[in-house]
């Protein structure tokens, strides 16, 4: 045991014999870790947050397509829909855009006849009616922006020209932001009156399917029965949004495929040979009577420490950008920009995952890289080695 | 100067101590930040299956951003021209030049 230590006290020795050298190496190292393990926890806390809540989105959701373009659906087509074996309820959904001149952002508008109290940060009076002029519920982003509070009035211009300002009743709490921050729900005939959506119609429907094994035979039946809708499962929906984070995911990747292609050089580098002064060293401890073993045991010595002082430094830089400062860096691509951005929290997870992926990545080819040559240098000659 | 035997050795073992004490530390902050997130999760599911909501609200400067399962394949431009896009092809073609002149801009 001693003399393993000896043989690390000699290799942390031989590192610290060239500190500039040693300090590049574990910053670049270091940089190259905390750099990918920020990007694959952001990316997949974004996954794991989407598919958790959307994992109680509507199974199907049947639109109307005429000309290449979104259409109204006729209301009259739910119970037909409905008569489809396994199909449970078809659910009319009226929603569409308006844009806000004054914060030169476009809103959600969404028809519903109740909301759940829970998401609402102010509870009391949150029921939606049409009573003197309506009542609406906004997302935080919205309340923040136009400086609106409960009881205020949010204006807007109806599909027929005149002006509609719903009553605000309740604002969306802020933990609900990623699915609310734009959003505006009103009661339904309200919601039609400003979208223009008439009586007979709505925007698209959603499908609620008993057995979930069945939702693609279901959506393959309303597919064949109308050939003017469009069908969107609840699978296709997960996948969308998990194209999207790995898309974008996958920008950042492009971005820094110039620092891991220089790493890759590096260690390339020192993979494929010893600098004369490395050479001489090691053939010095062969002449005083070193064996092959014990020299492989310094250099695998001298990598482990720089691999695992790197990793750690990586590890806790990463956290520190992720925990600390919310993933700015890679923030504006994954999560992108809008006028009104959701403050919302993901909260990357350092778990056996992270780990899994950043361990091989920051340990192996470092301490392979430093094990190749010092091999082929320590089972030569020592005279050779020295005058090499 | 000659400096005691594994000295160094125990240096760096402390260095690395301290270095695990910190990622642990913060590790158990971003799981305490998470278990909030988590805490909020059943509230929002709710919201998203009363409403029917099917997509999140992260991107609202176009229609197929900000409902992008909802979107049609092409719909990419079809809000703004220069809308921040999404899709690779969408970051390649330029939006149109419009060049307004001196007779059209006046009322």
């Amino acid at each position: 045991m001693k003399r393993h230590l000896r043989i690390l006290d000699h290799a942390i020795a031989t590192l610290l014999q060239s500190p500039i050298k040693t300090l590049v190496v574990v910053s670049v190292y270091s940089l190259l870790v905390a750099t990918v393990v920020s990007l694959v926890l952001y990316v997949d806390a974004h996954h794991r947050e989407a598919e958790a809540l959307l994992a109680s989105a509507p199974e199907i959701v049947v639109q109307r397509i005429r000309g290449g373009r979104h259409e109204l659906i006729p209301l009259d087509r739910a119970a037909e829909i409905r008569e489809i074996h396994g199909v449970g309820s078809v659910t009319p959904r009226v929603w569409g855009y308006s844009y806000d001149p004054p914060i030169q952002a476009t809103l959600t508008l969404w028809g519903a006849d109740s909301v759940p109290t829970e998401t609402l940060e102010i509870r009391e009076g949150a029921a939606l009616n049409m009573d003197a002029g309506g009542s609406c519920l906004v997302g935080q982003g919205i309340a923040d922006e136009r400086f609106l509070g409960i009881g205020e009035r949010m204006p807007f211009r109806c599909a027929d020209g005149d002006l509609a300002a719903p009553t605000v009743v309740g604002i969306f709490s802020s933990e609900s932001a990623i699915l609310t921050n734009d959003l505006v729900v009103l009661p339904n005939p309200l919601a039609r009156r400003i979208l223009g959506v008439g009586p007979g119609l709505a925007t698209d429907m959603a499908v609620e399917v008993i057995n979930p094994r069945e939702i693609d035979t279901v959506a393959r039946k309303v597919q064949e029965r109308w050939p003017d809708v469009r069908v969107v499962t609840r699978r296709q929906v997960l996948q969308t949004y998990g194209a999207v984070f790995d898309w974008r995911g996958g920008v950042w990747i492009l971005a820094i495929s110039g620092s891991i292609a220089a790493f890759g050089i590096l260690v390339w580098d020192k993979a494929t040979g010893l600098s004369a002064e490395e050479a001489r060293a090691i053939g010095i401890l062969k002449a005083i009577g070193w064996k092959t073993t014990e020299v492989m045991e310094l250099k695998a010595a001298e990598g482990v420490v720089v691999s695992a002082v790197s990793l750690l430094t990586g590890l806790i830089a990463a956290e520190i950008h992720l925990v600390l400062f919310n993933g700015a860096v890679f923030a504006p691509v994954i999560k992108g920009w809008s006028v009104l951005y959701p403050p919302f929290d993901v909260s990357p997870e350092l778990g056996g995952y992270g780990l899994l992926v950043c361990i091989p990545l920051a340990v192996l080819p470092y301490v392979a890289a430093s094990l190749l040559p010092s091999w082929r240098a320590a089972i030569t000659d020592p005279d050779t080695a020295m005058r090499s | 100067m000659t400096l005691r035997e594994g000295f160094l050795t125990r240096v760096v073992l402390a260095f690395l101590v301290m270095e695990i004490a910190a990622a642990v530390s913060l590790a158990l902050i971003g799981s305490y930040r998470c278990a909030r997130v988590r805490q909020a999760r059943p509230a929002n599911q709710l919201l998203v299956s009363e409403l029917g909501l099917s997509d999140l609200a992260l991107w609202s400067d176009a229609s197929y951003c900000r409902h992008s399962t909802m979107a049609l394949f092409f719909s990419a431009h079809s809000d703004h021209p220069a809308a921040m896009d999404h899709f690779p092809a969408g970051s390649m073609v330029p939006p149109p030049r419009f060049e307004i002149s001196s007779s059209e801009a006046a009322p």
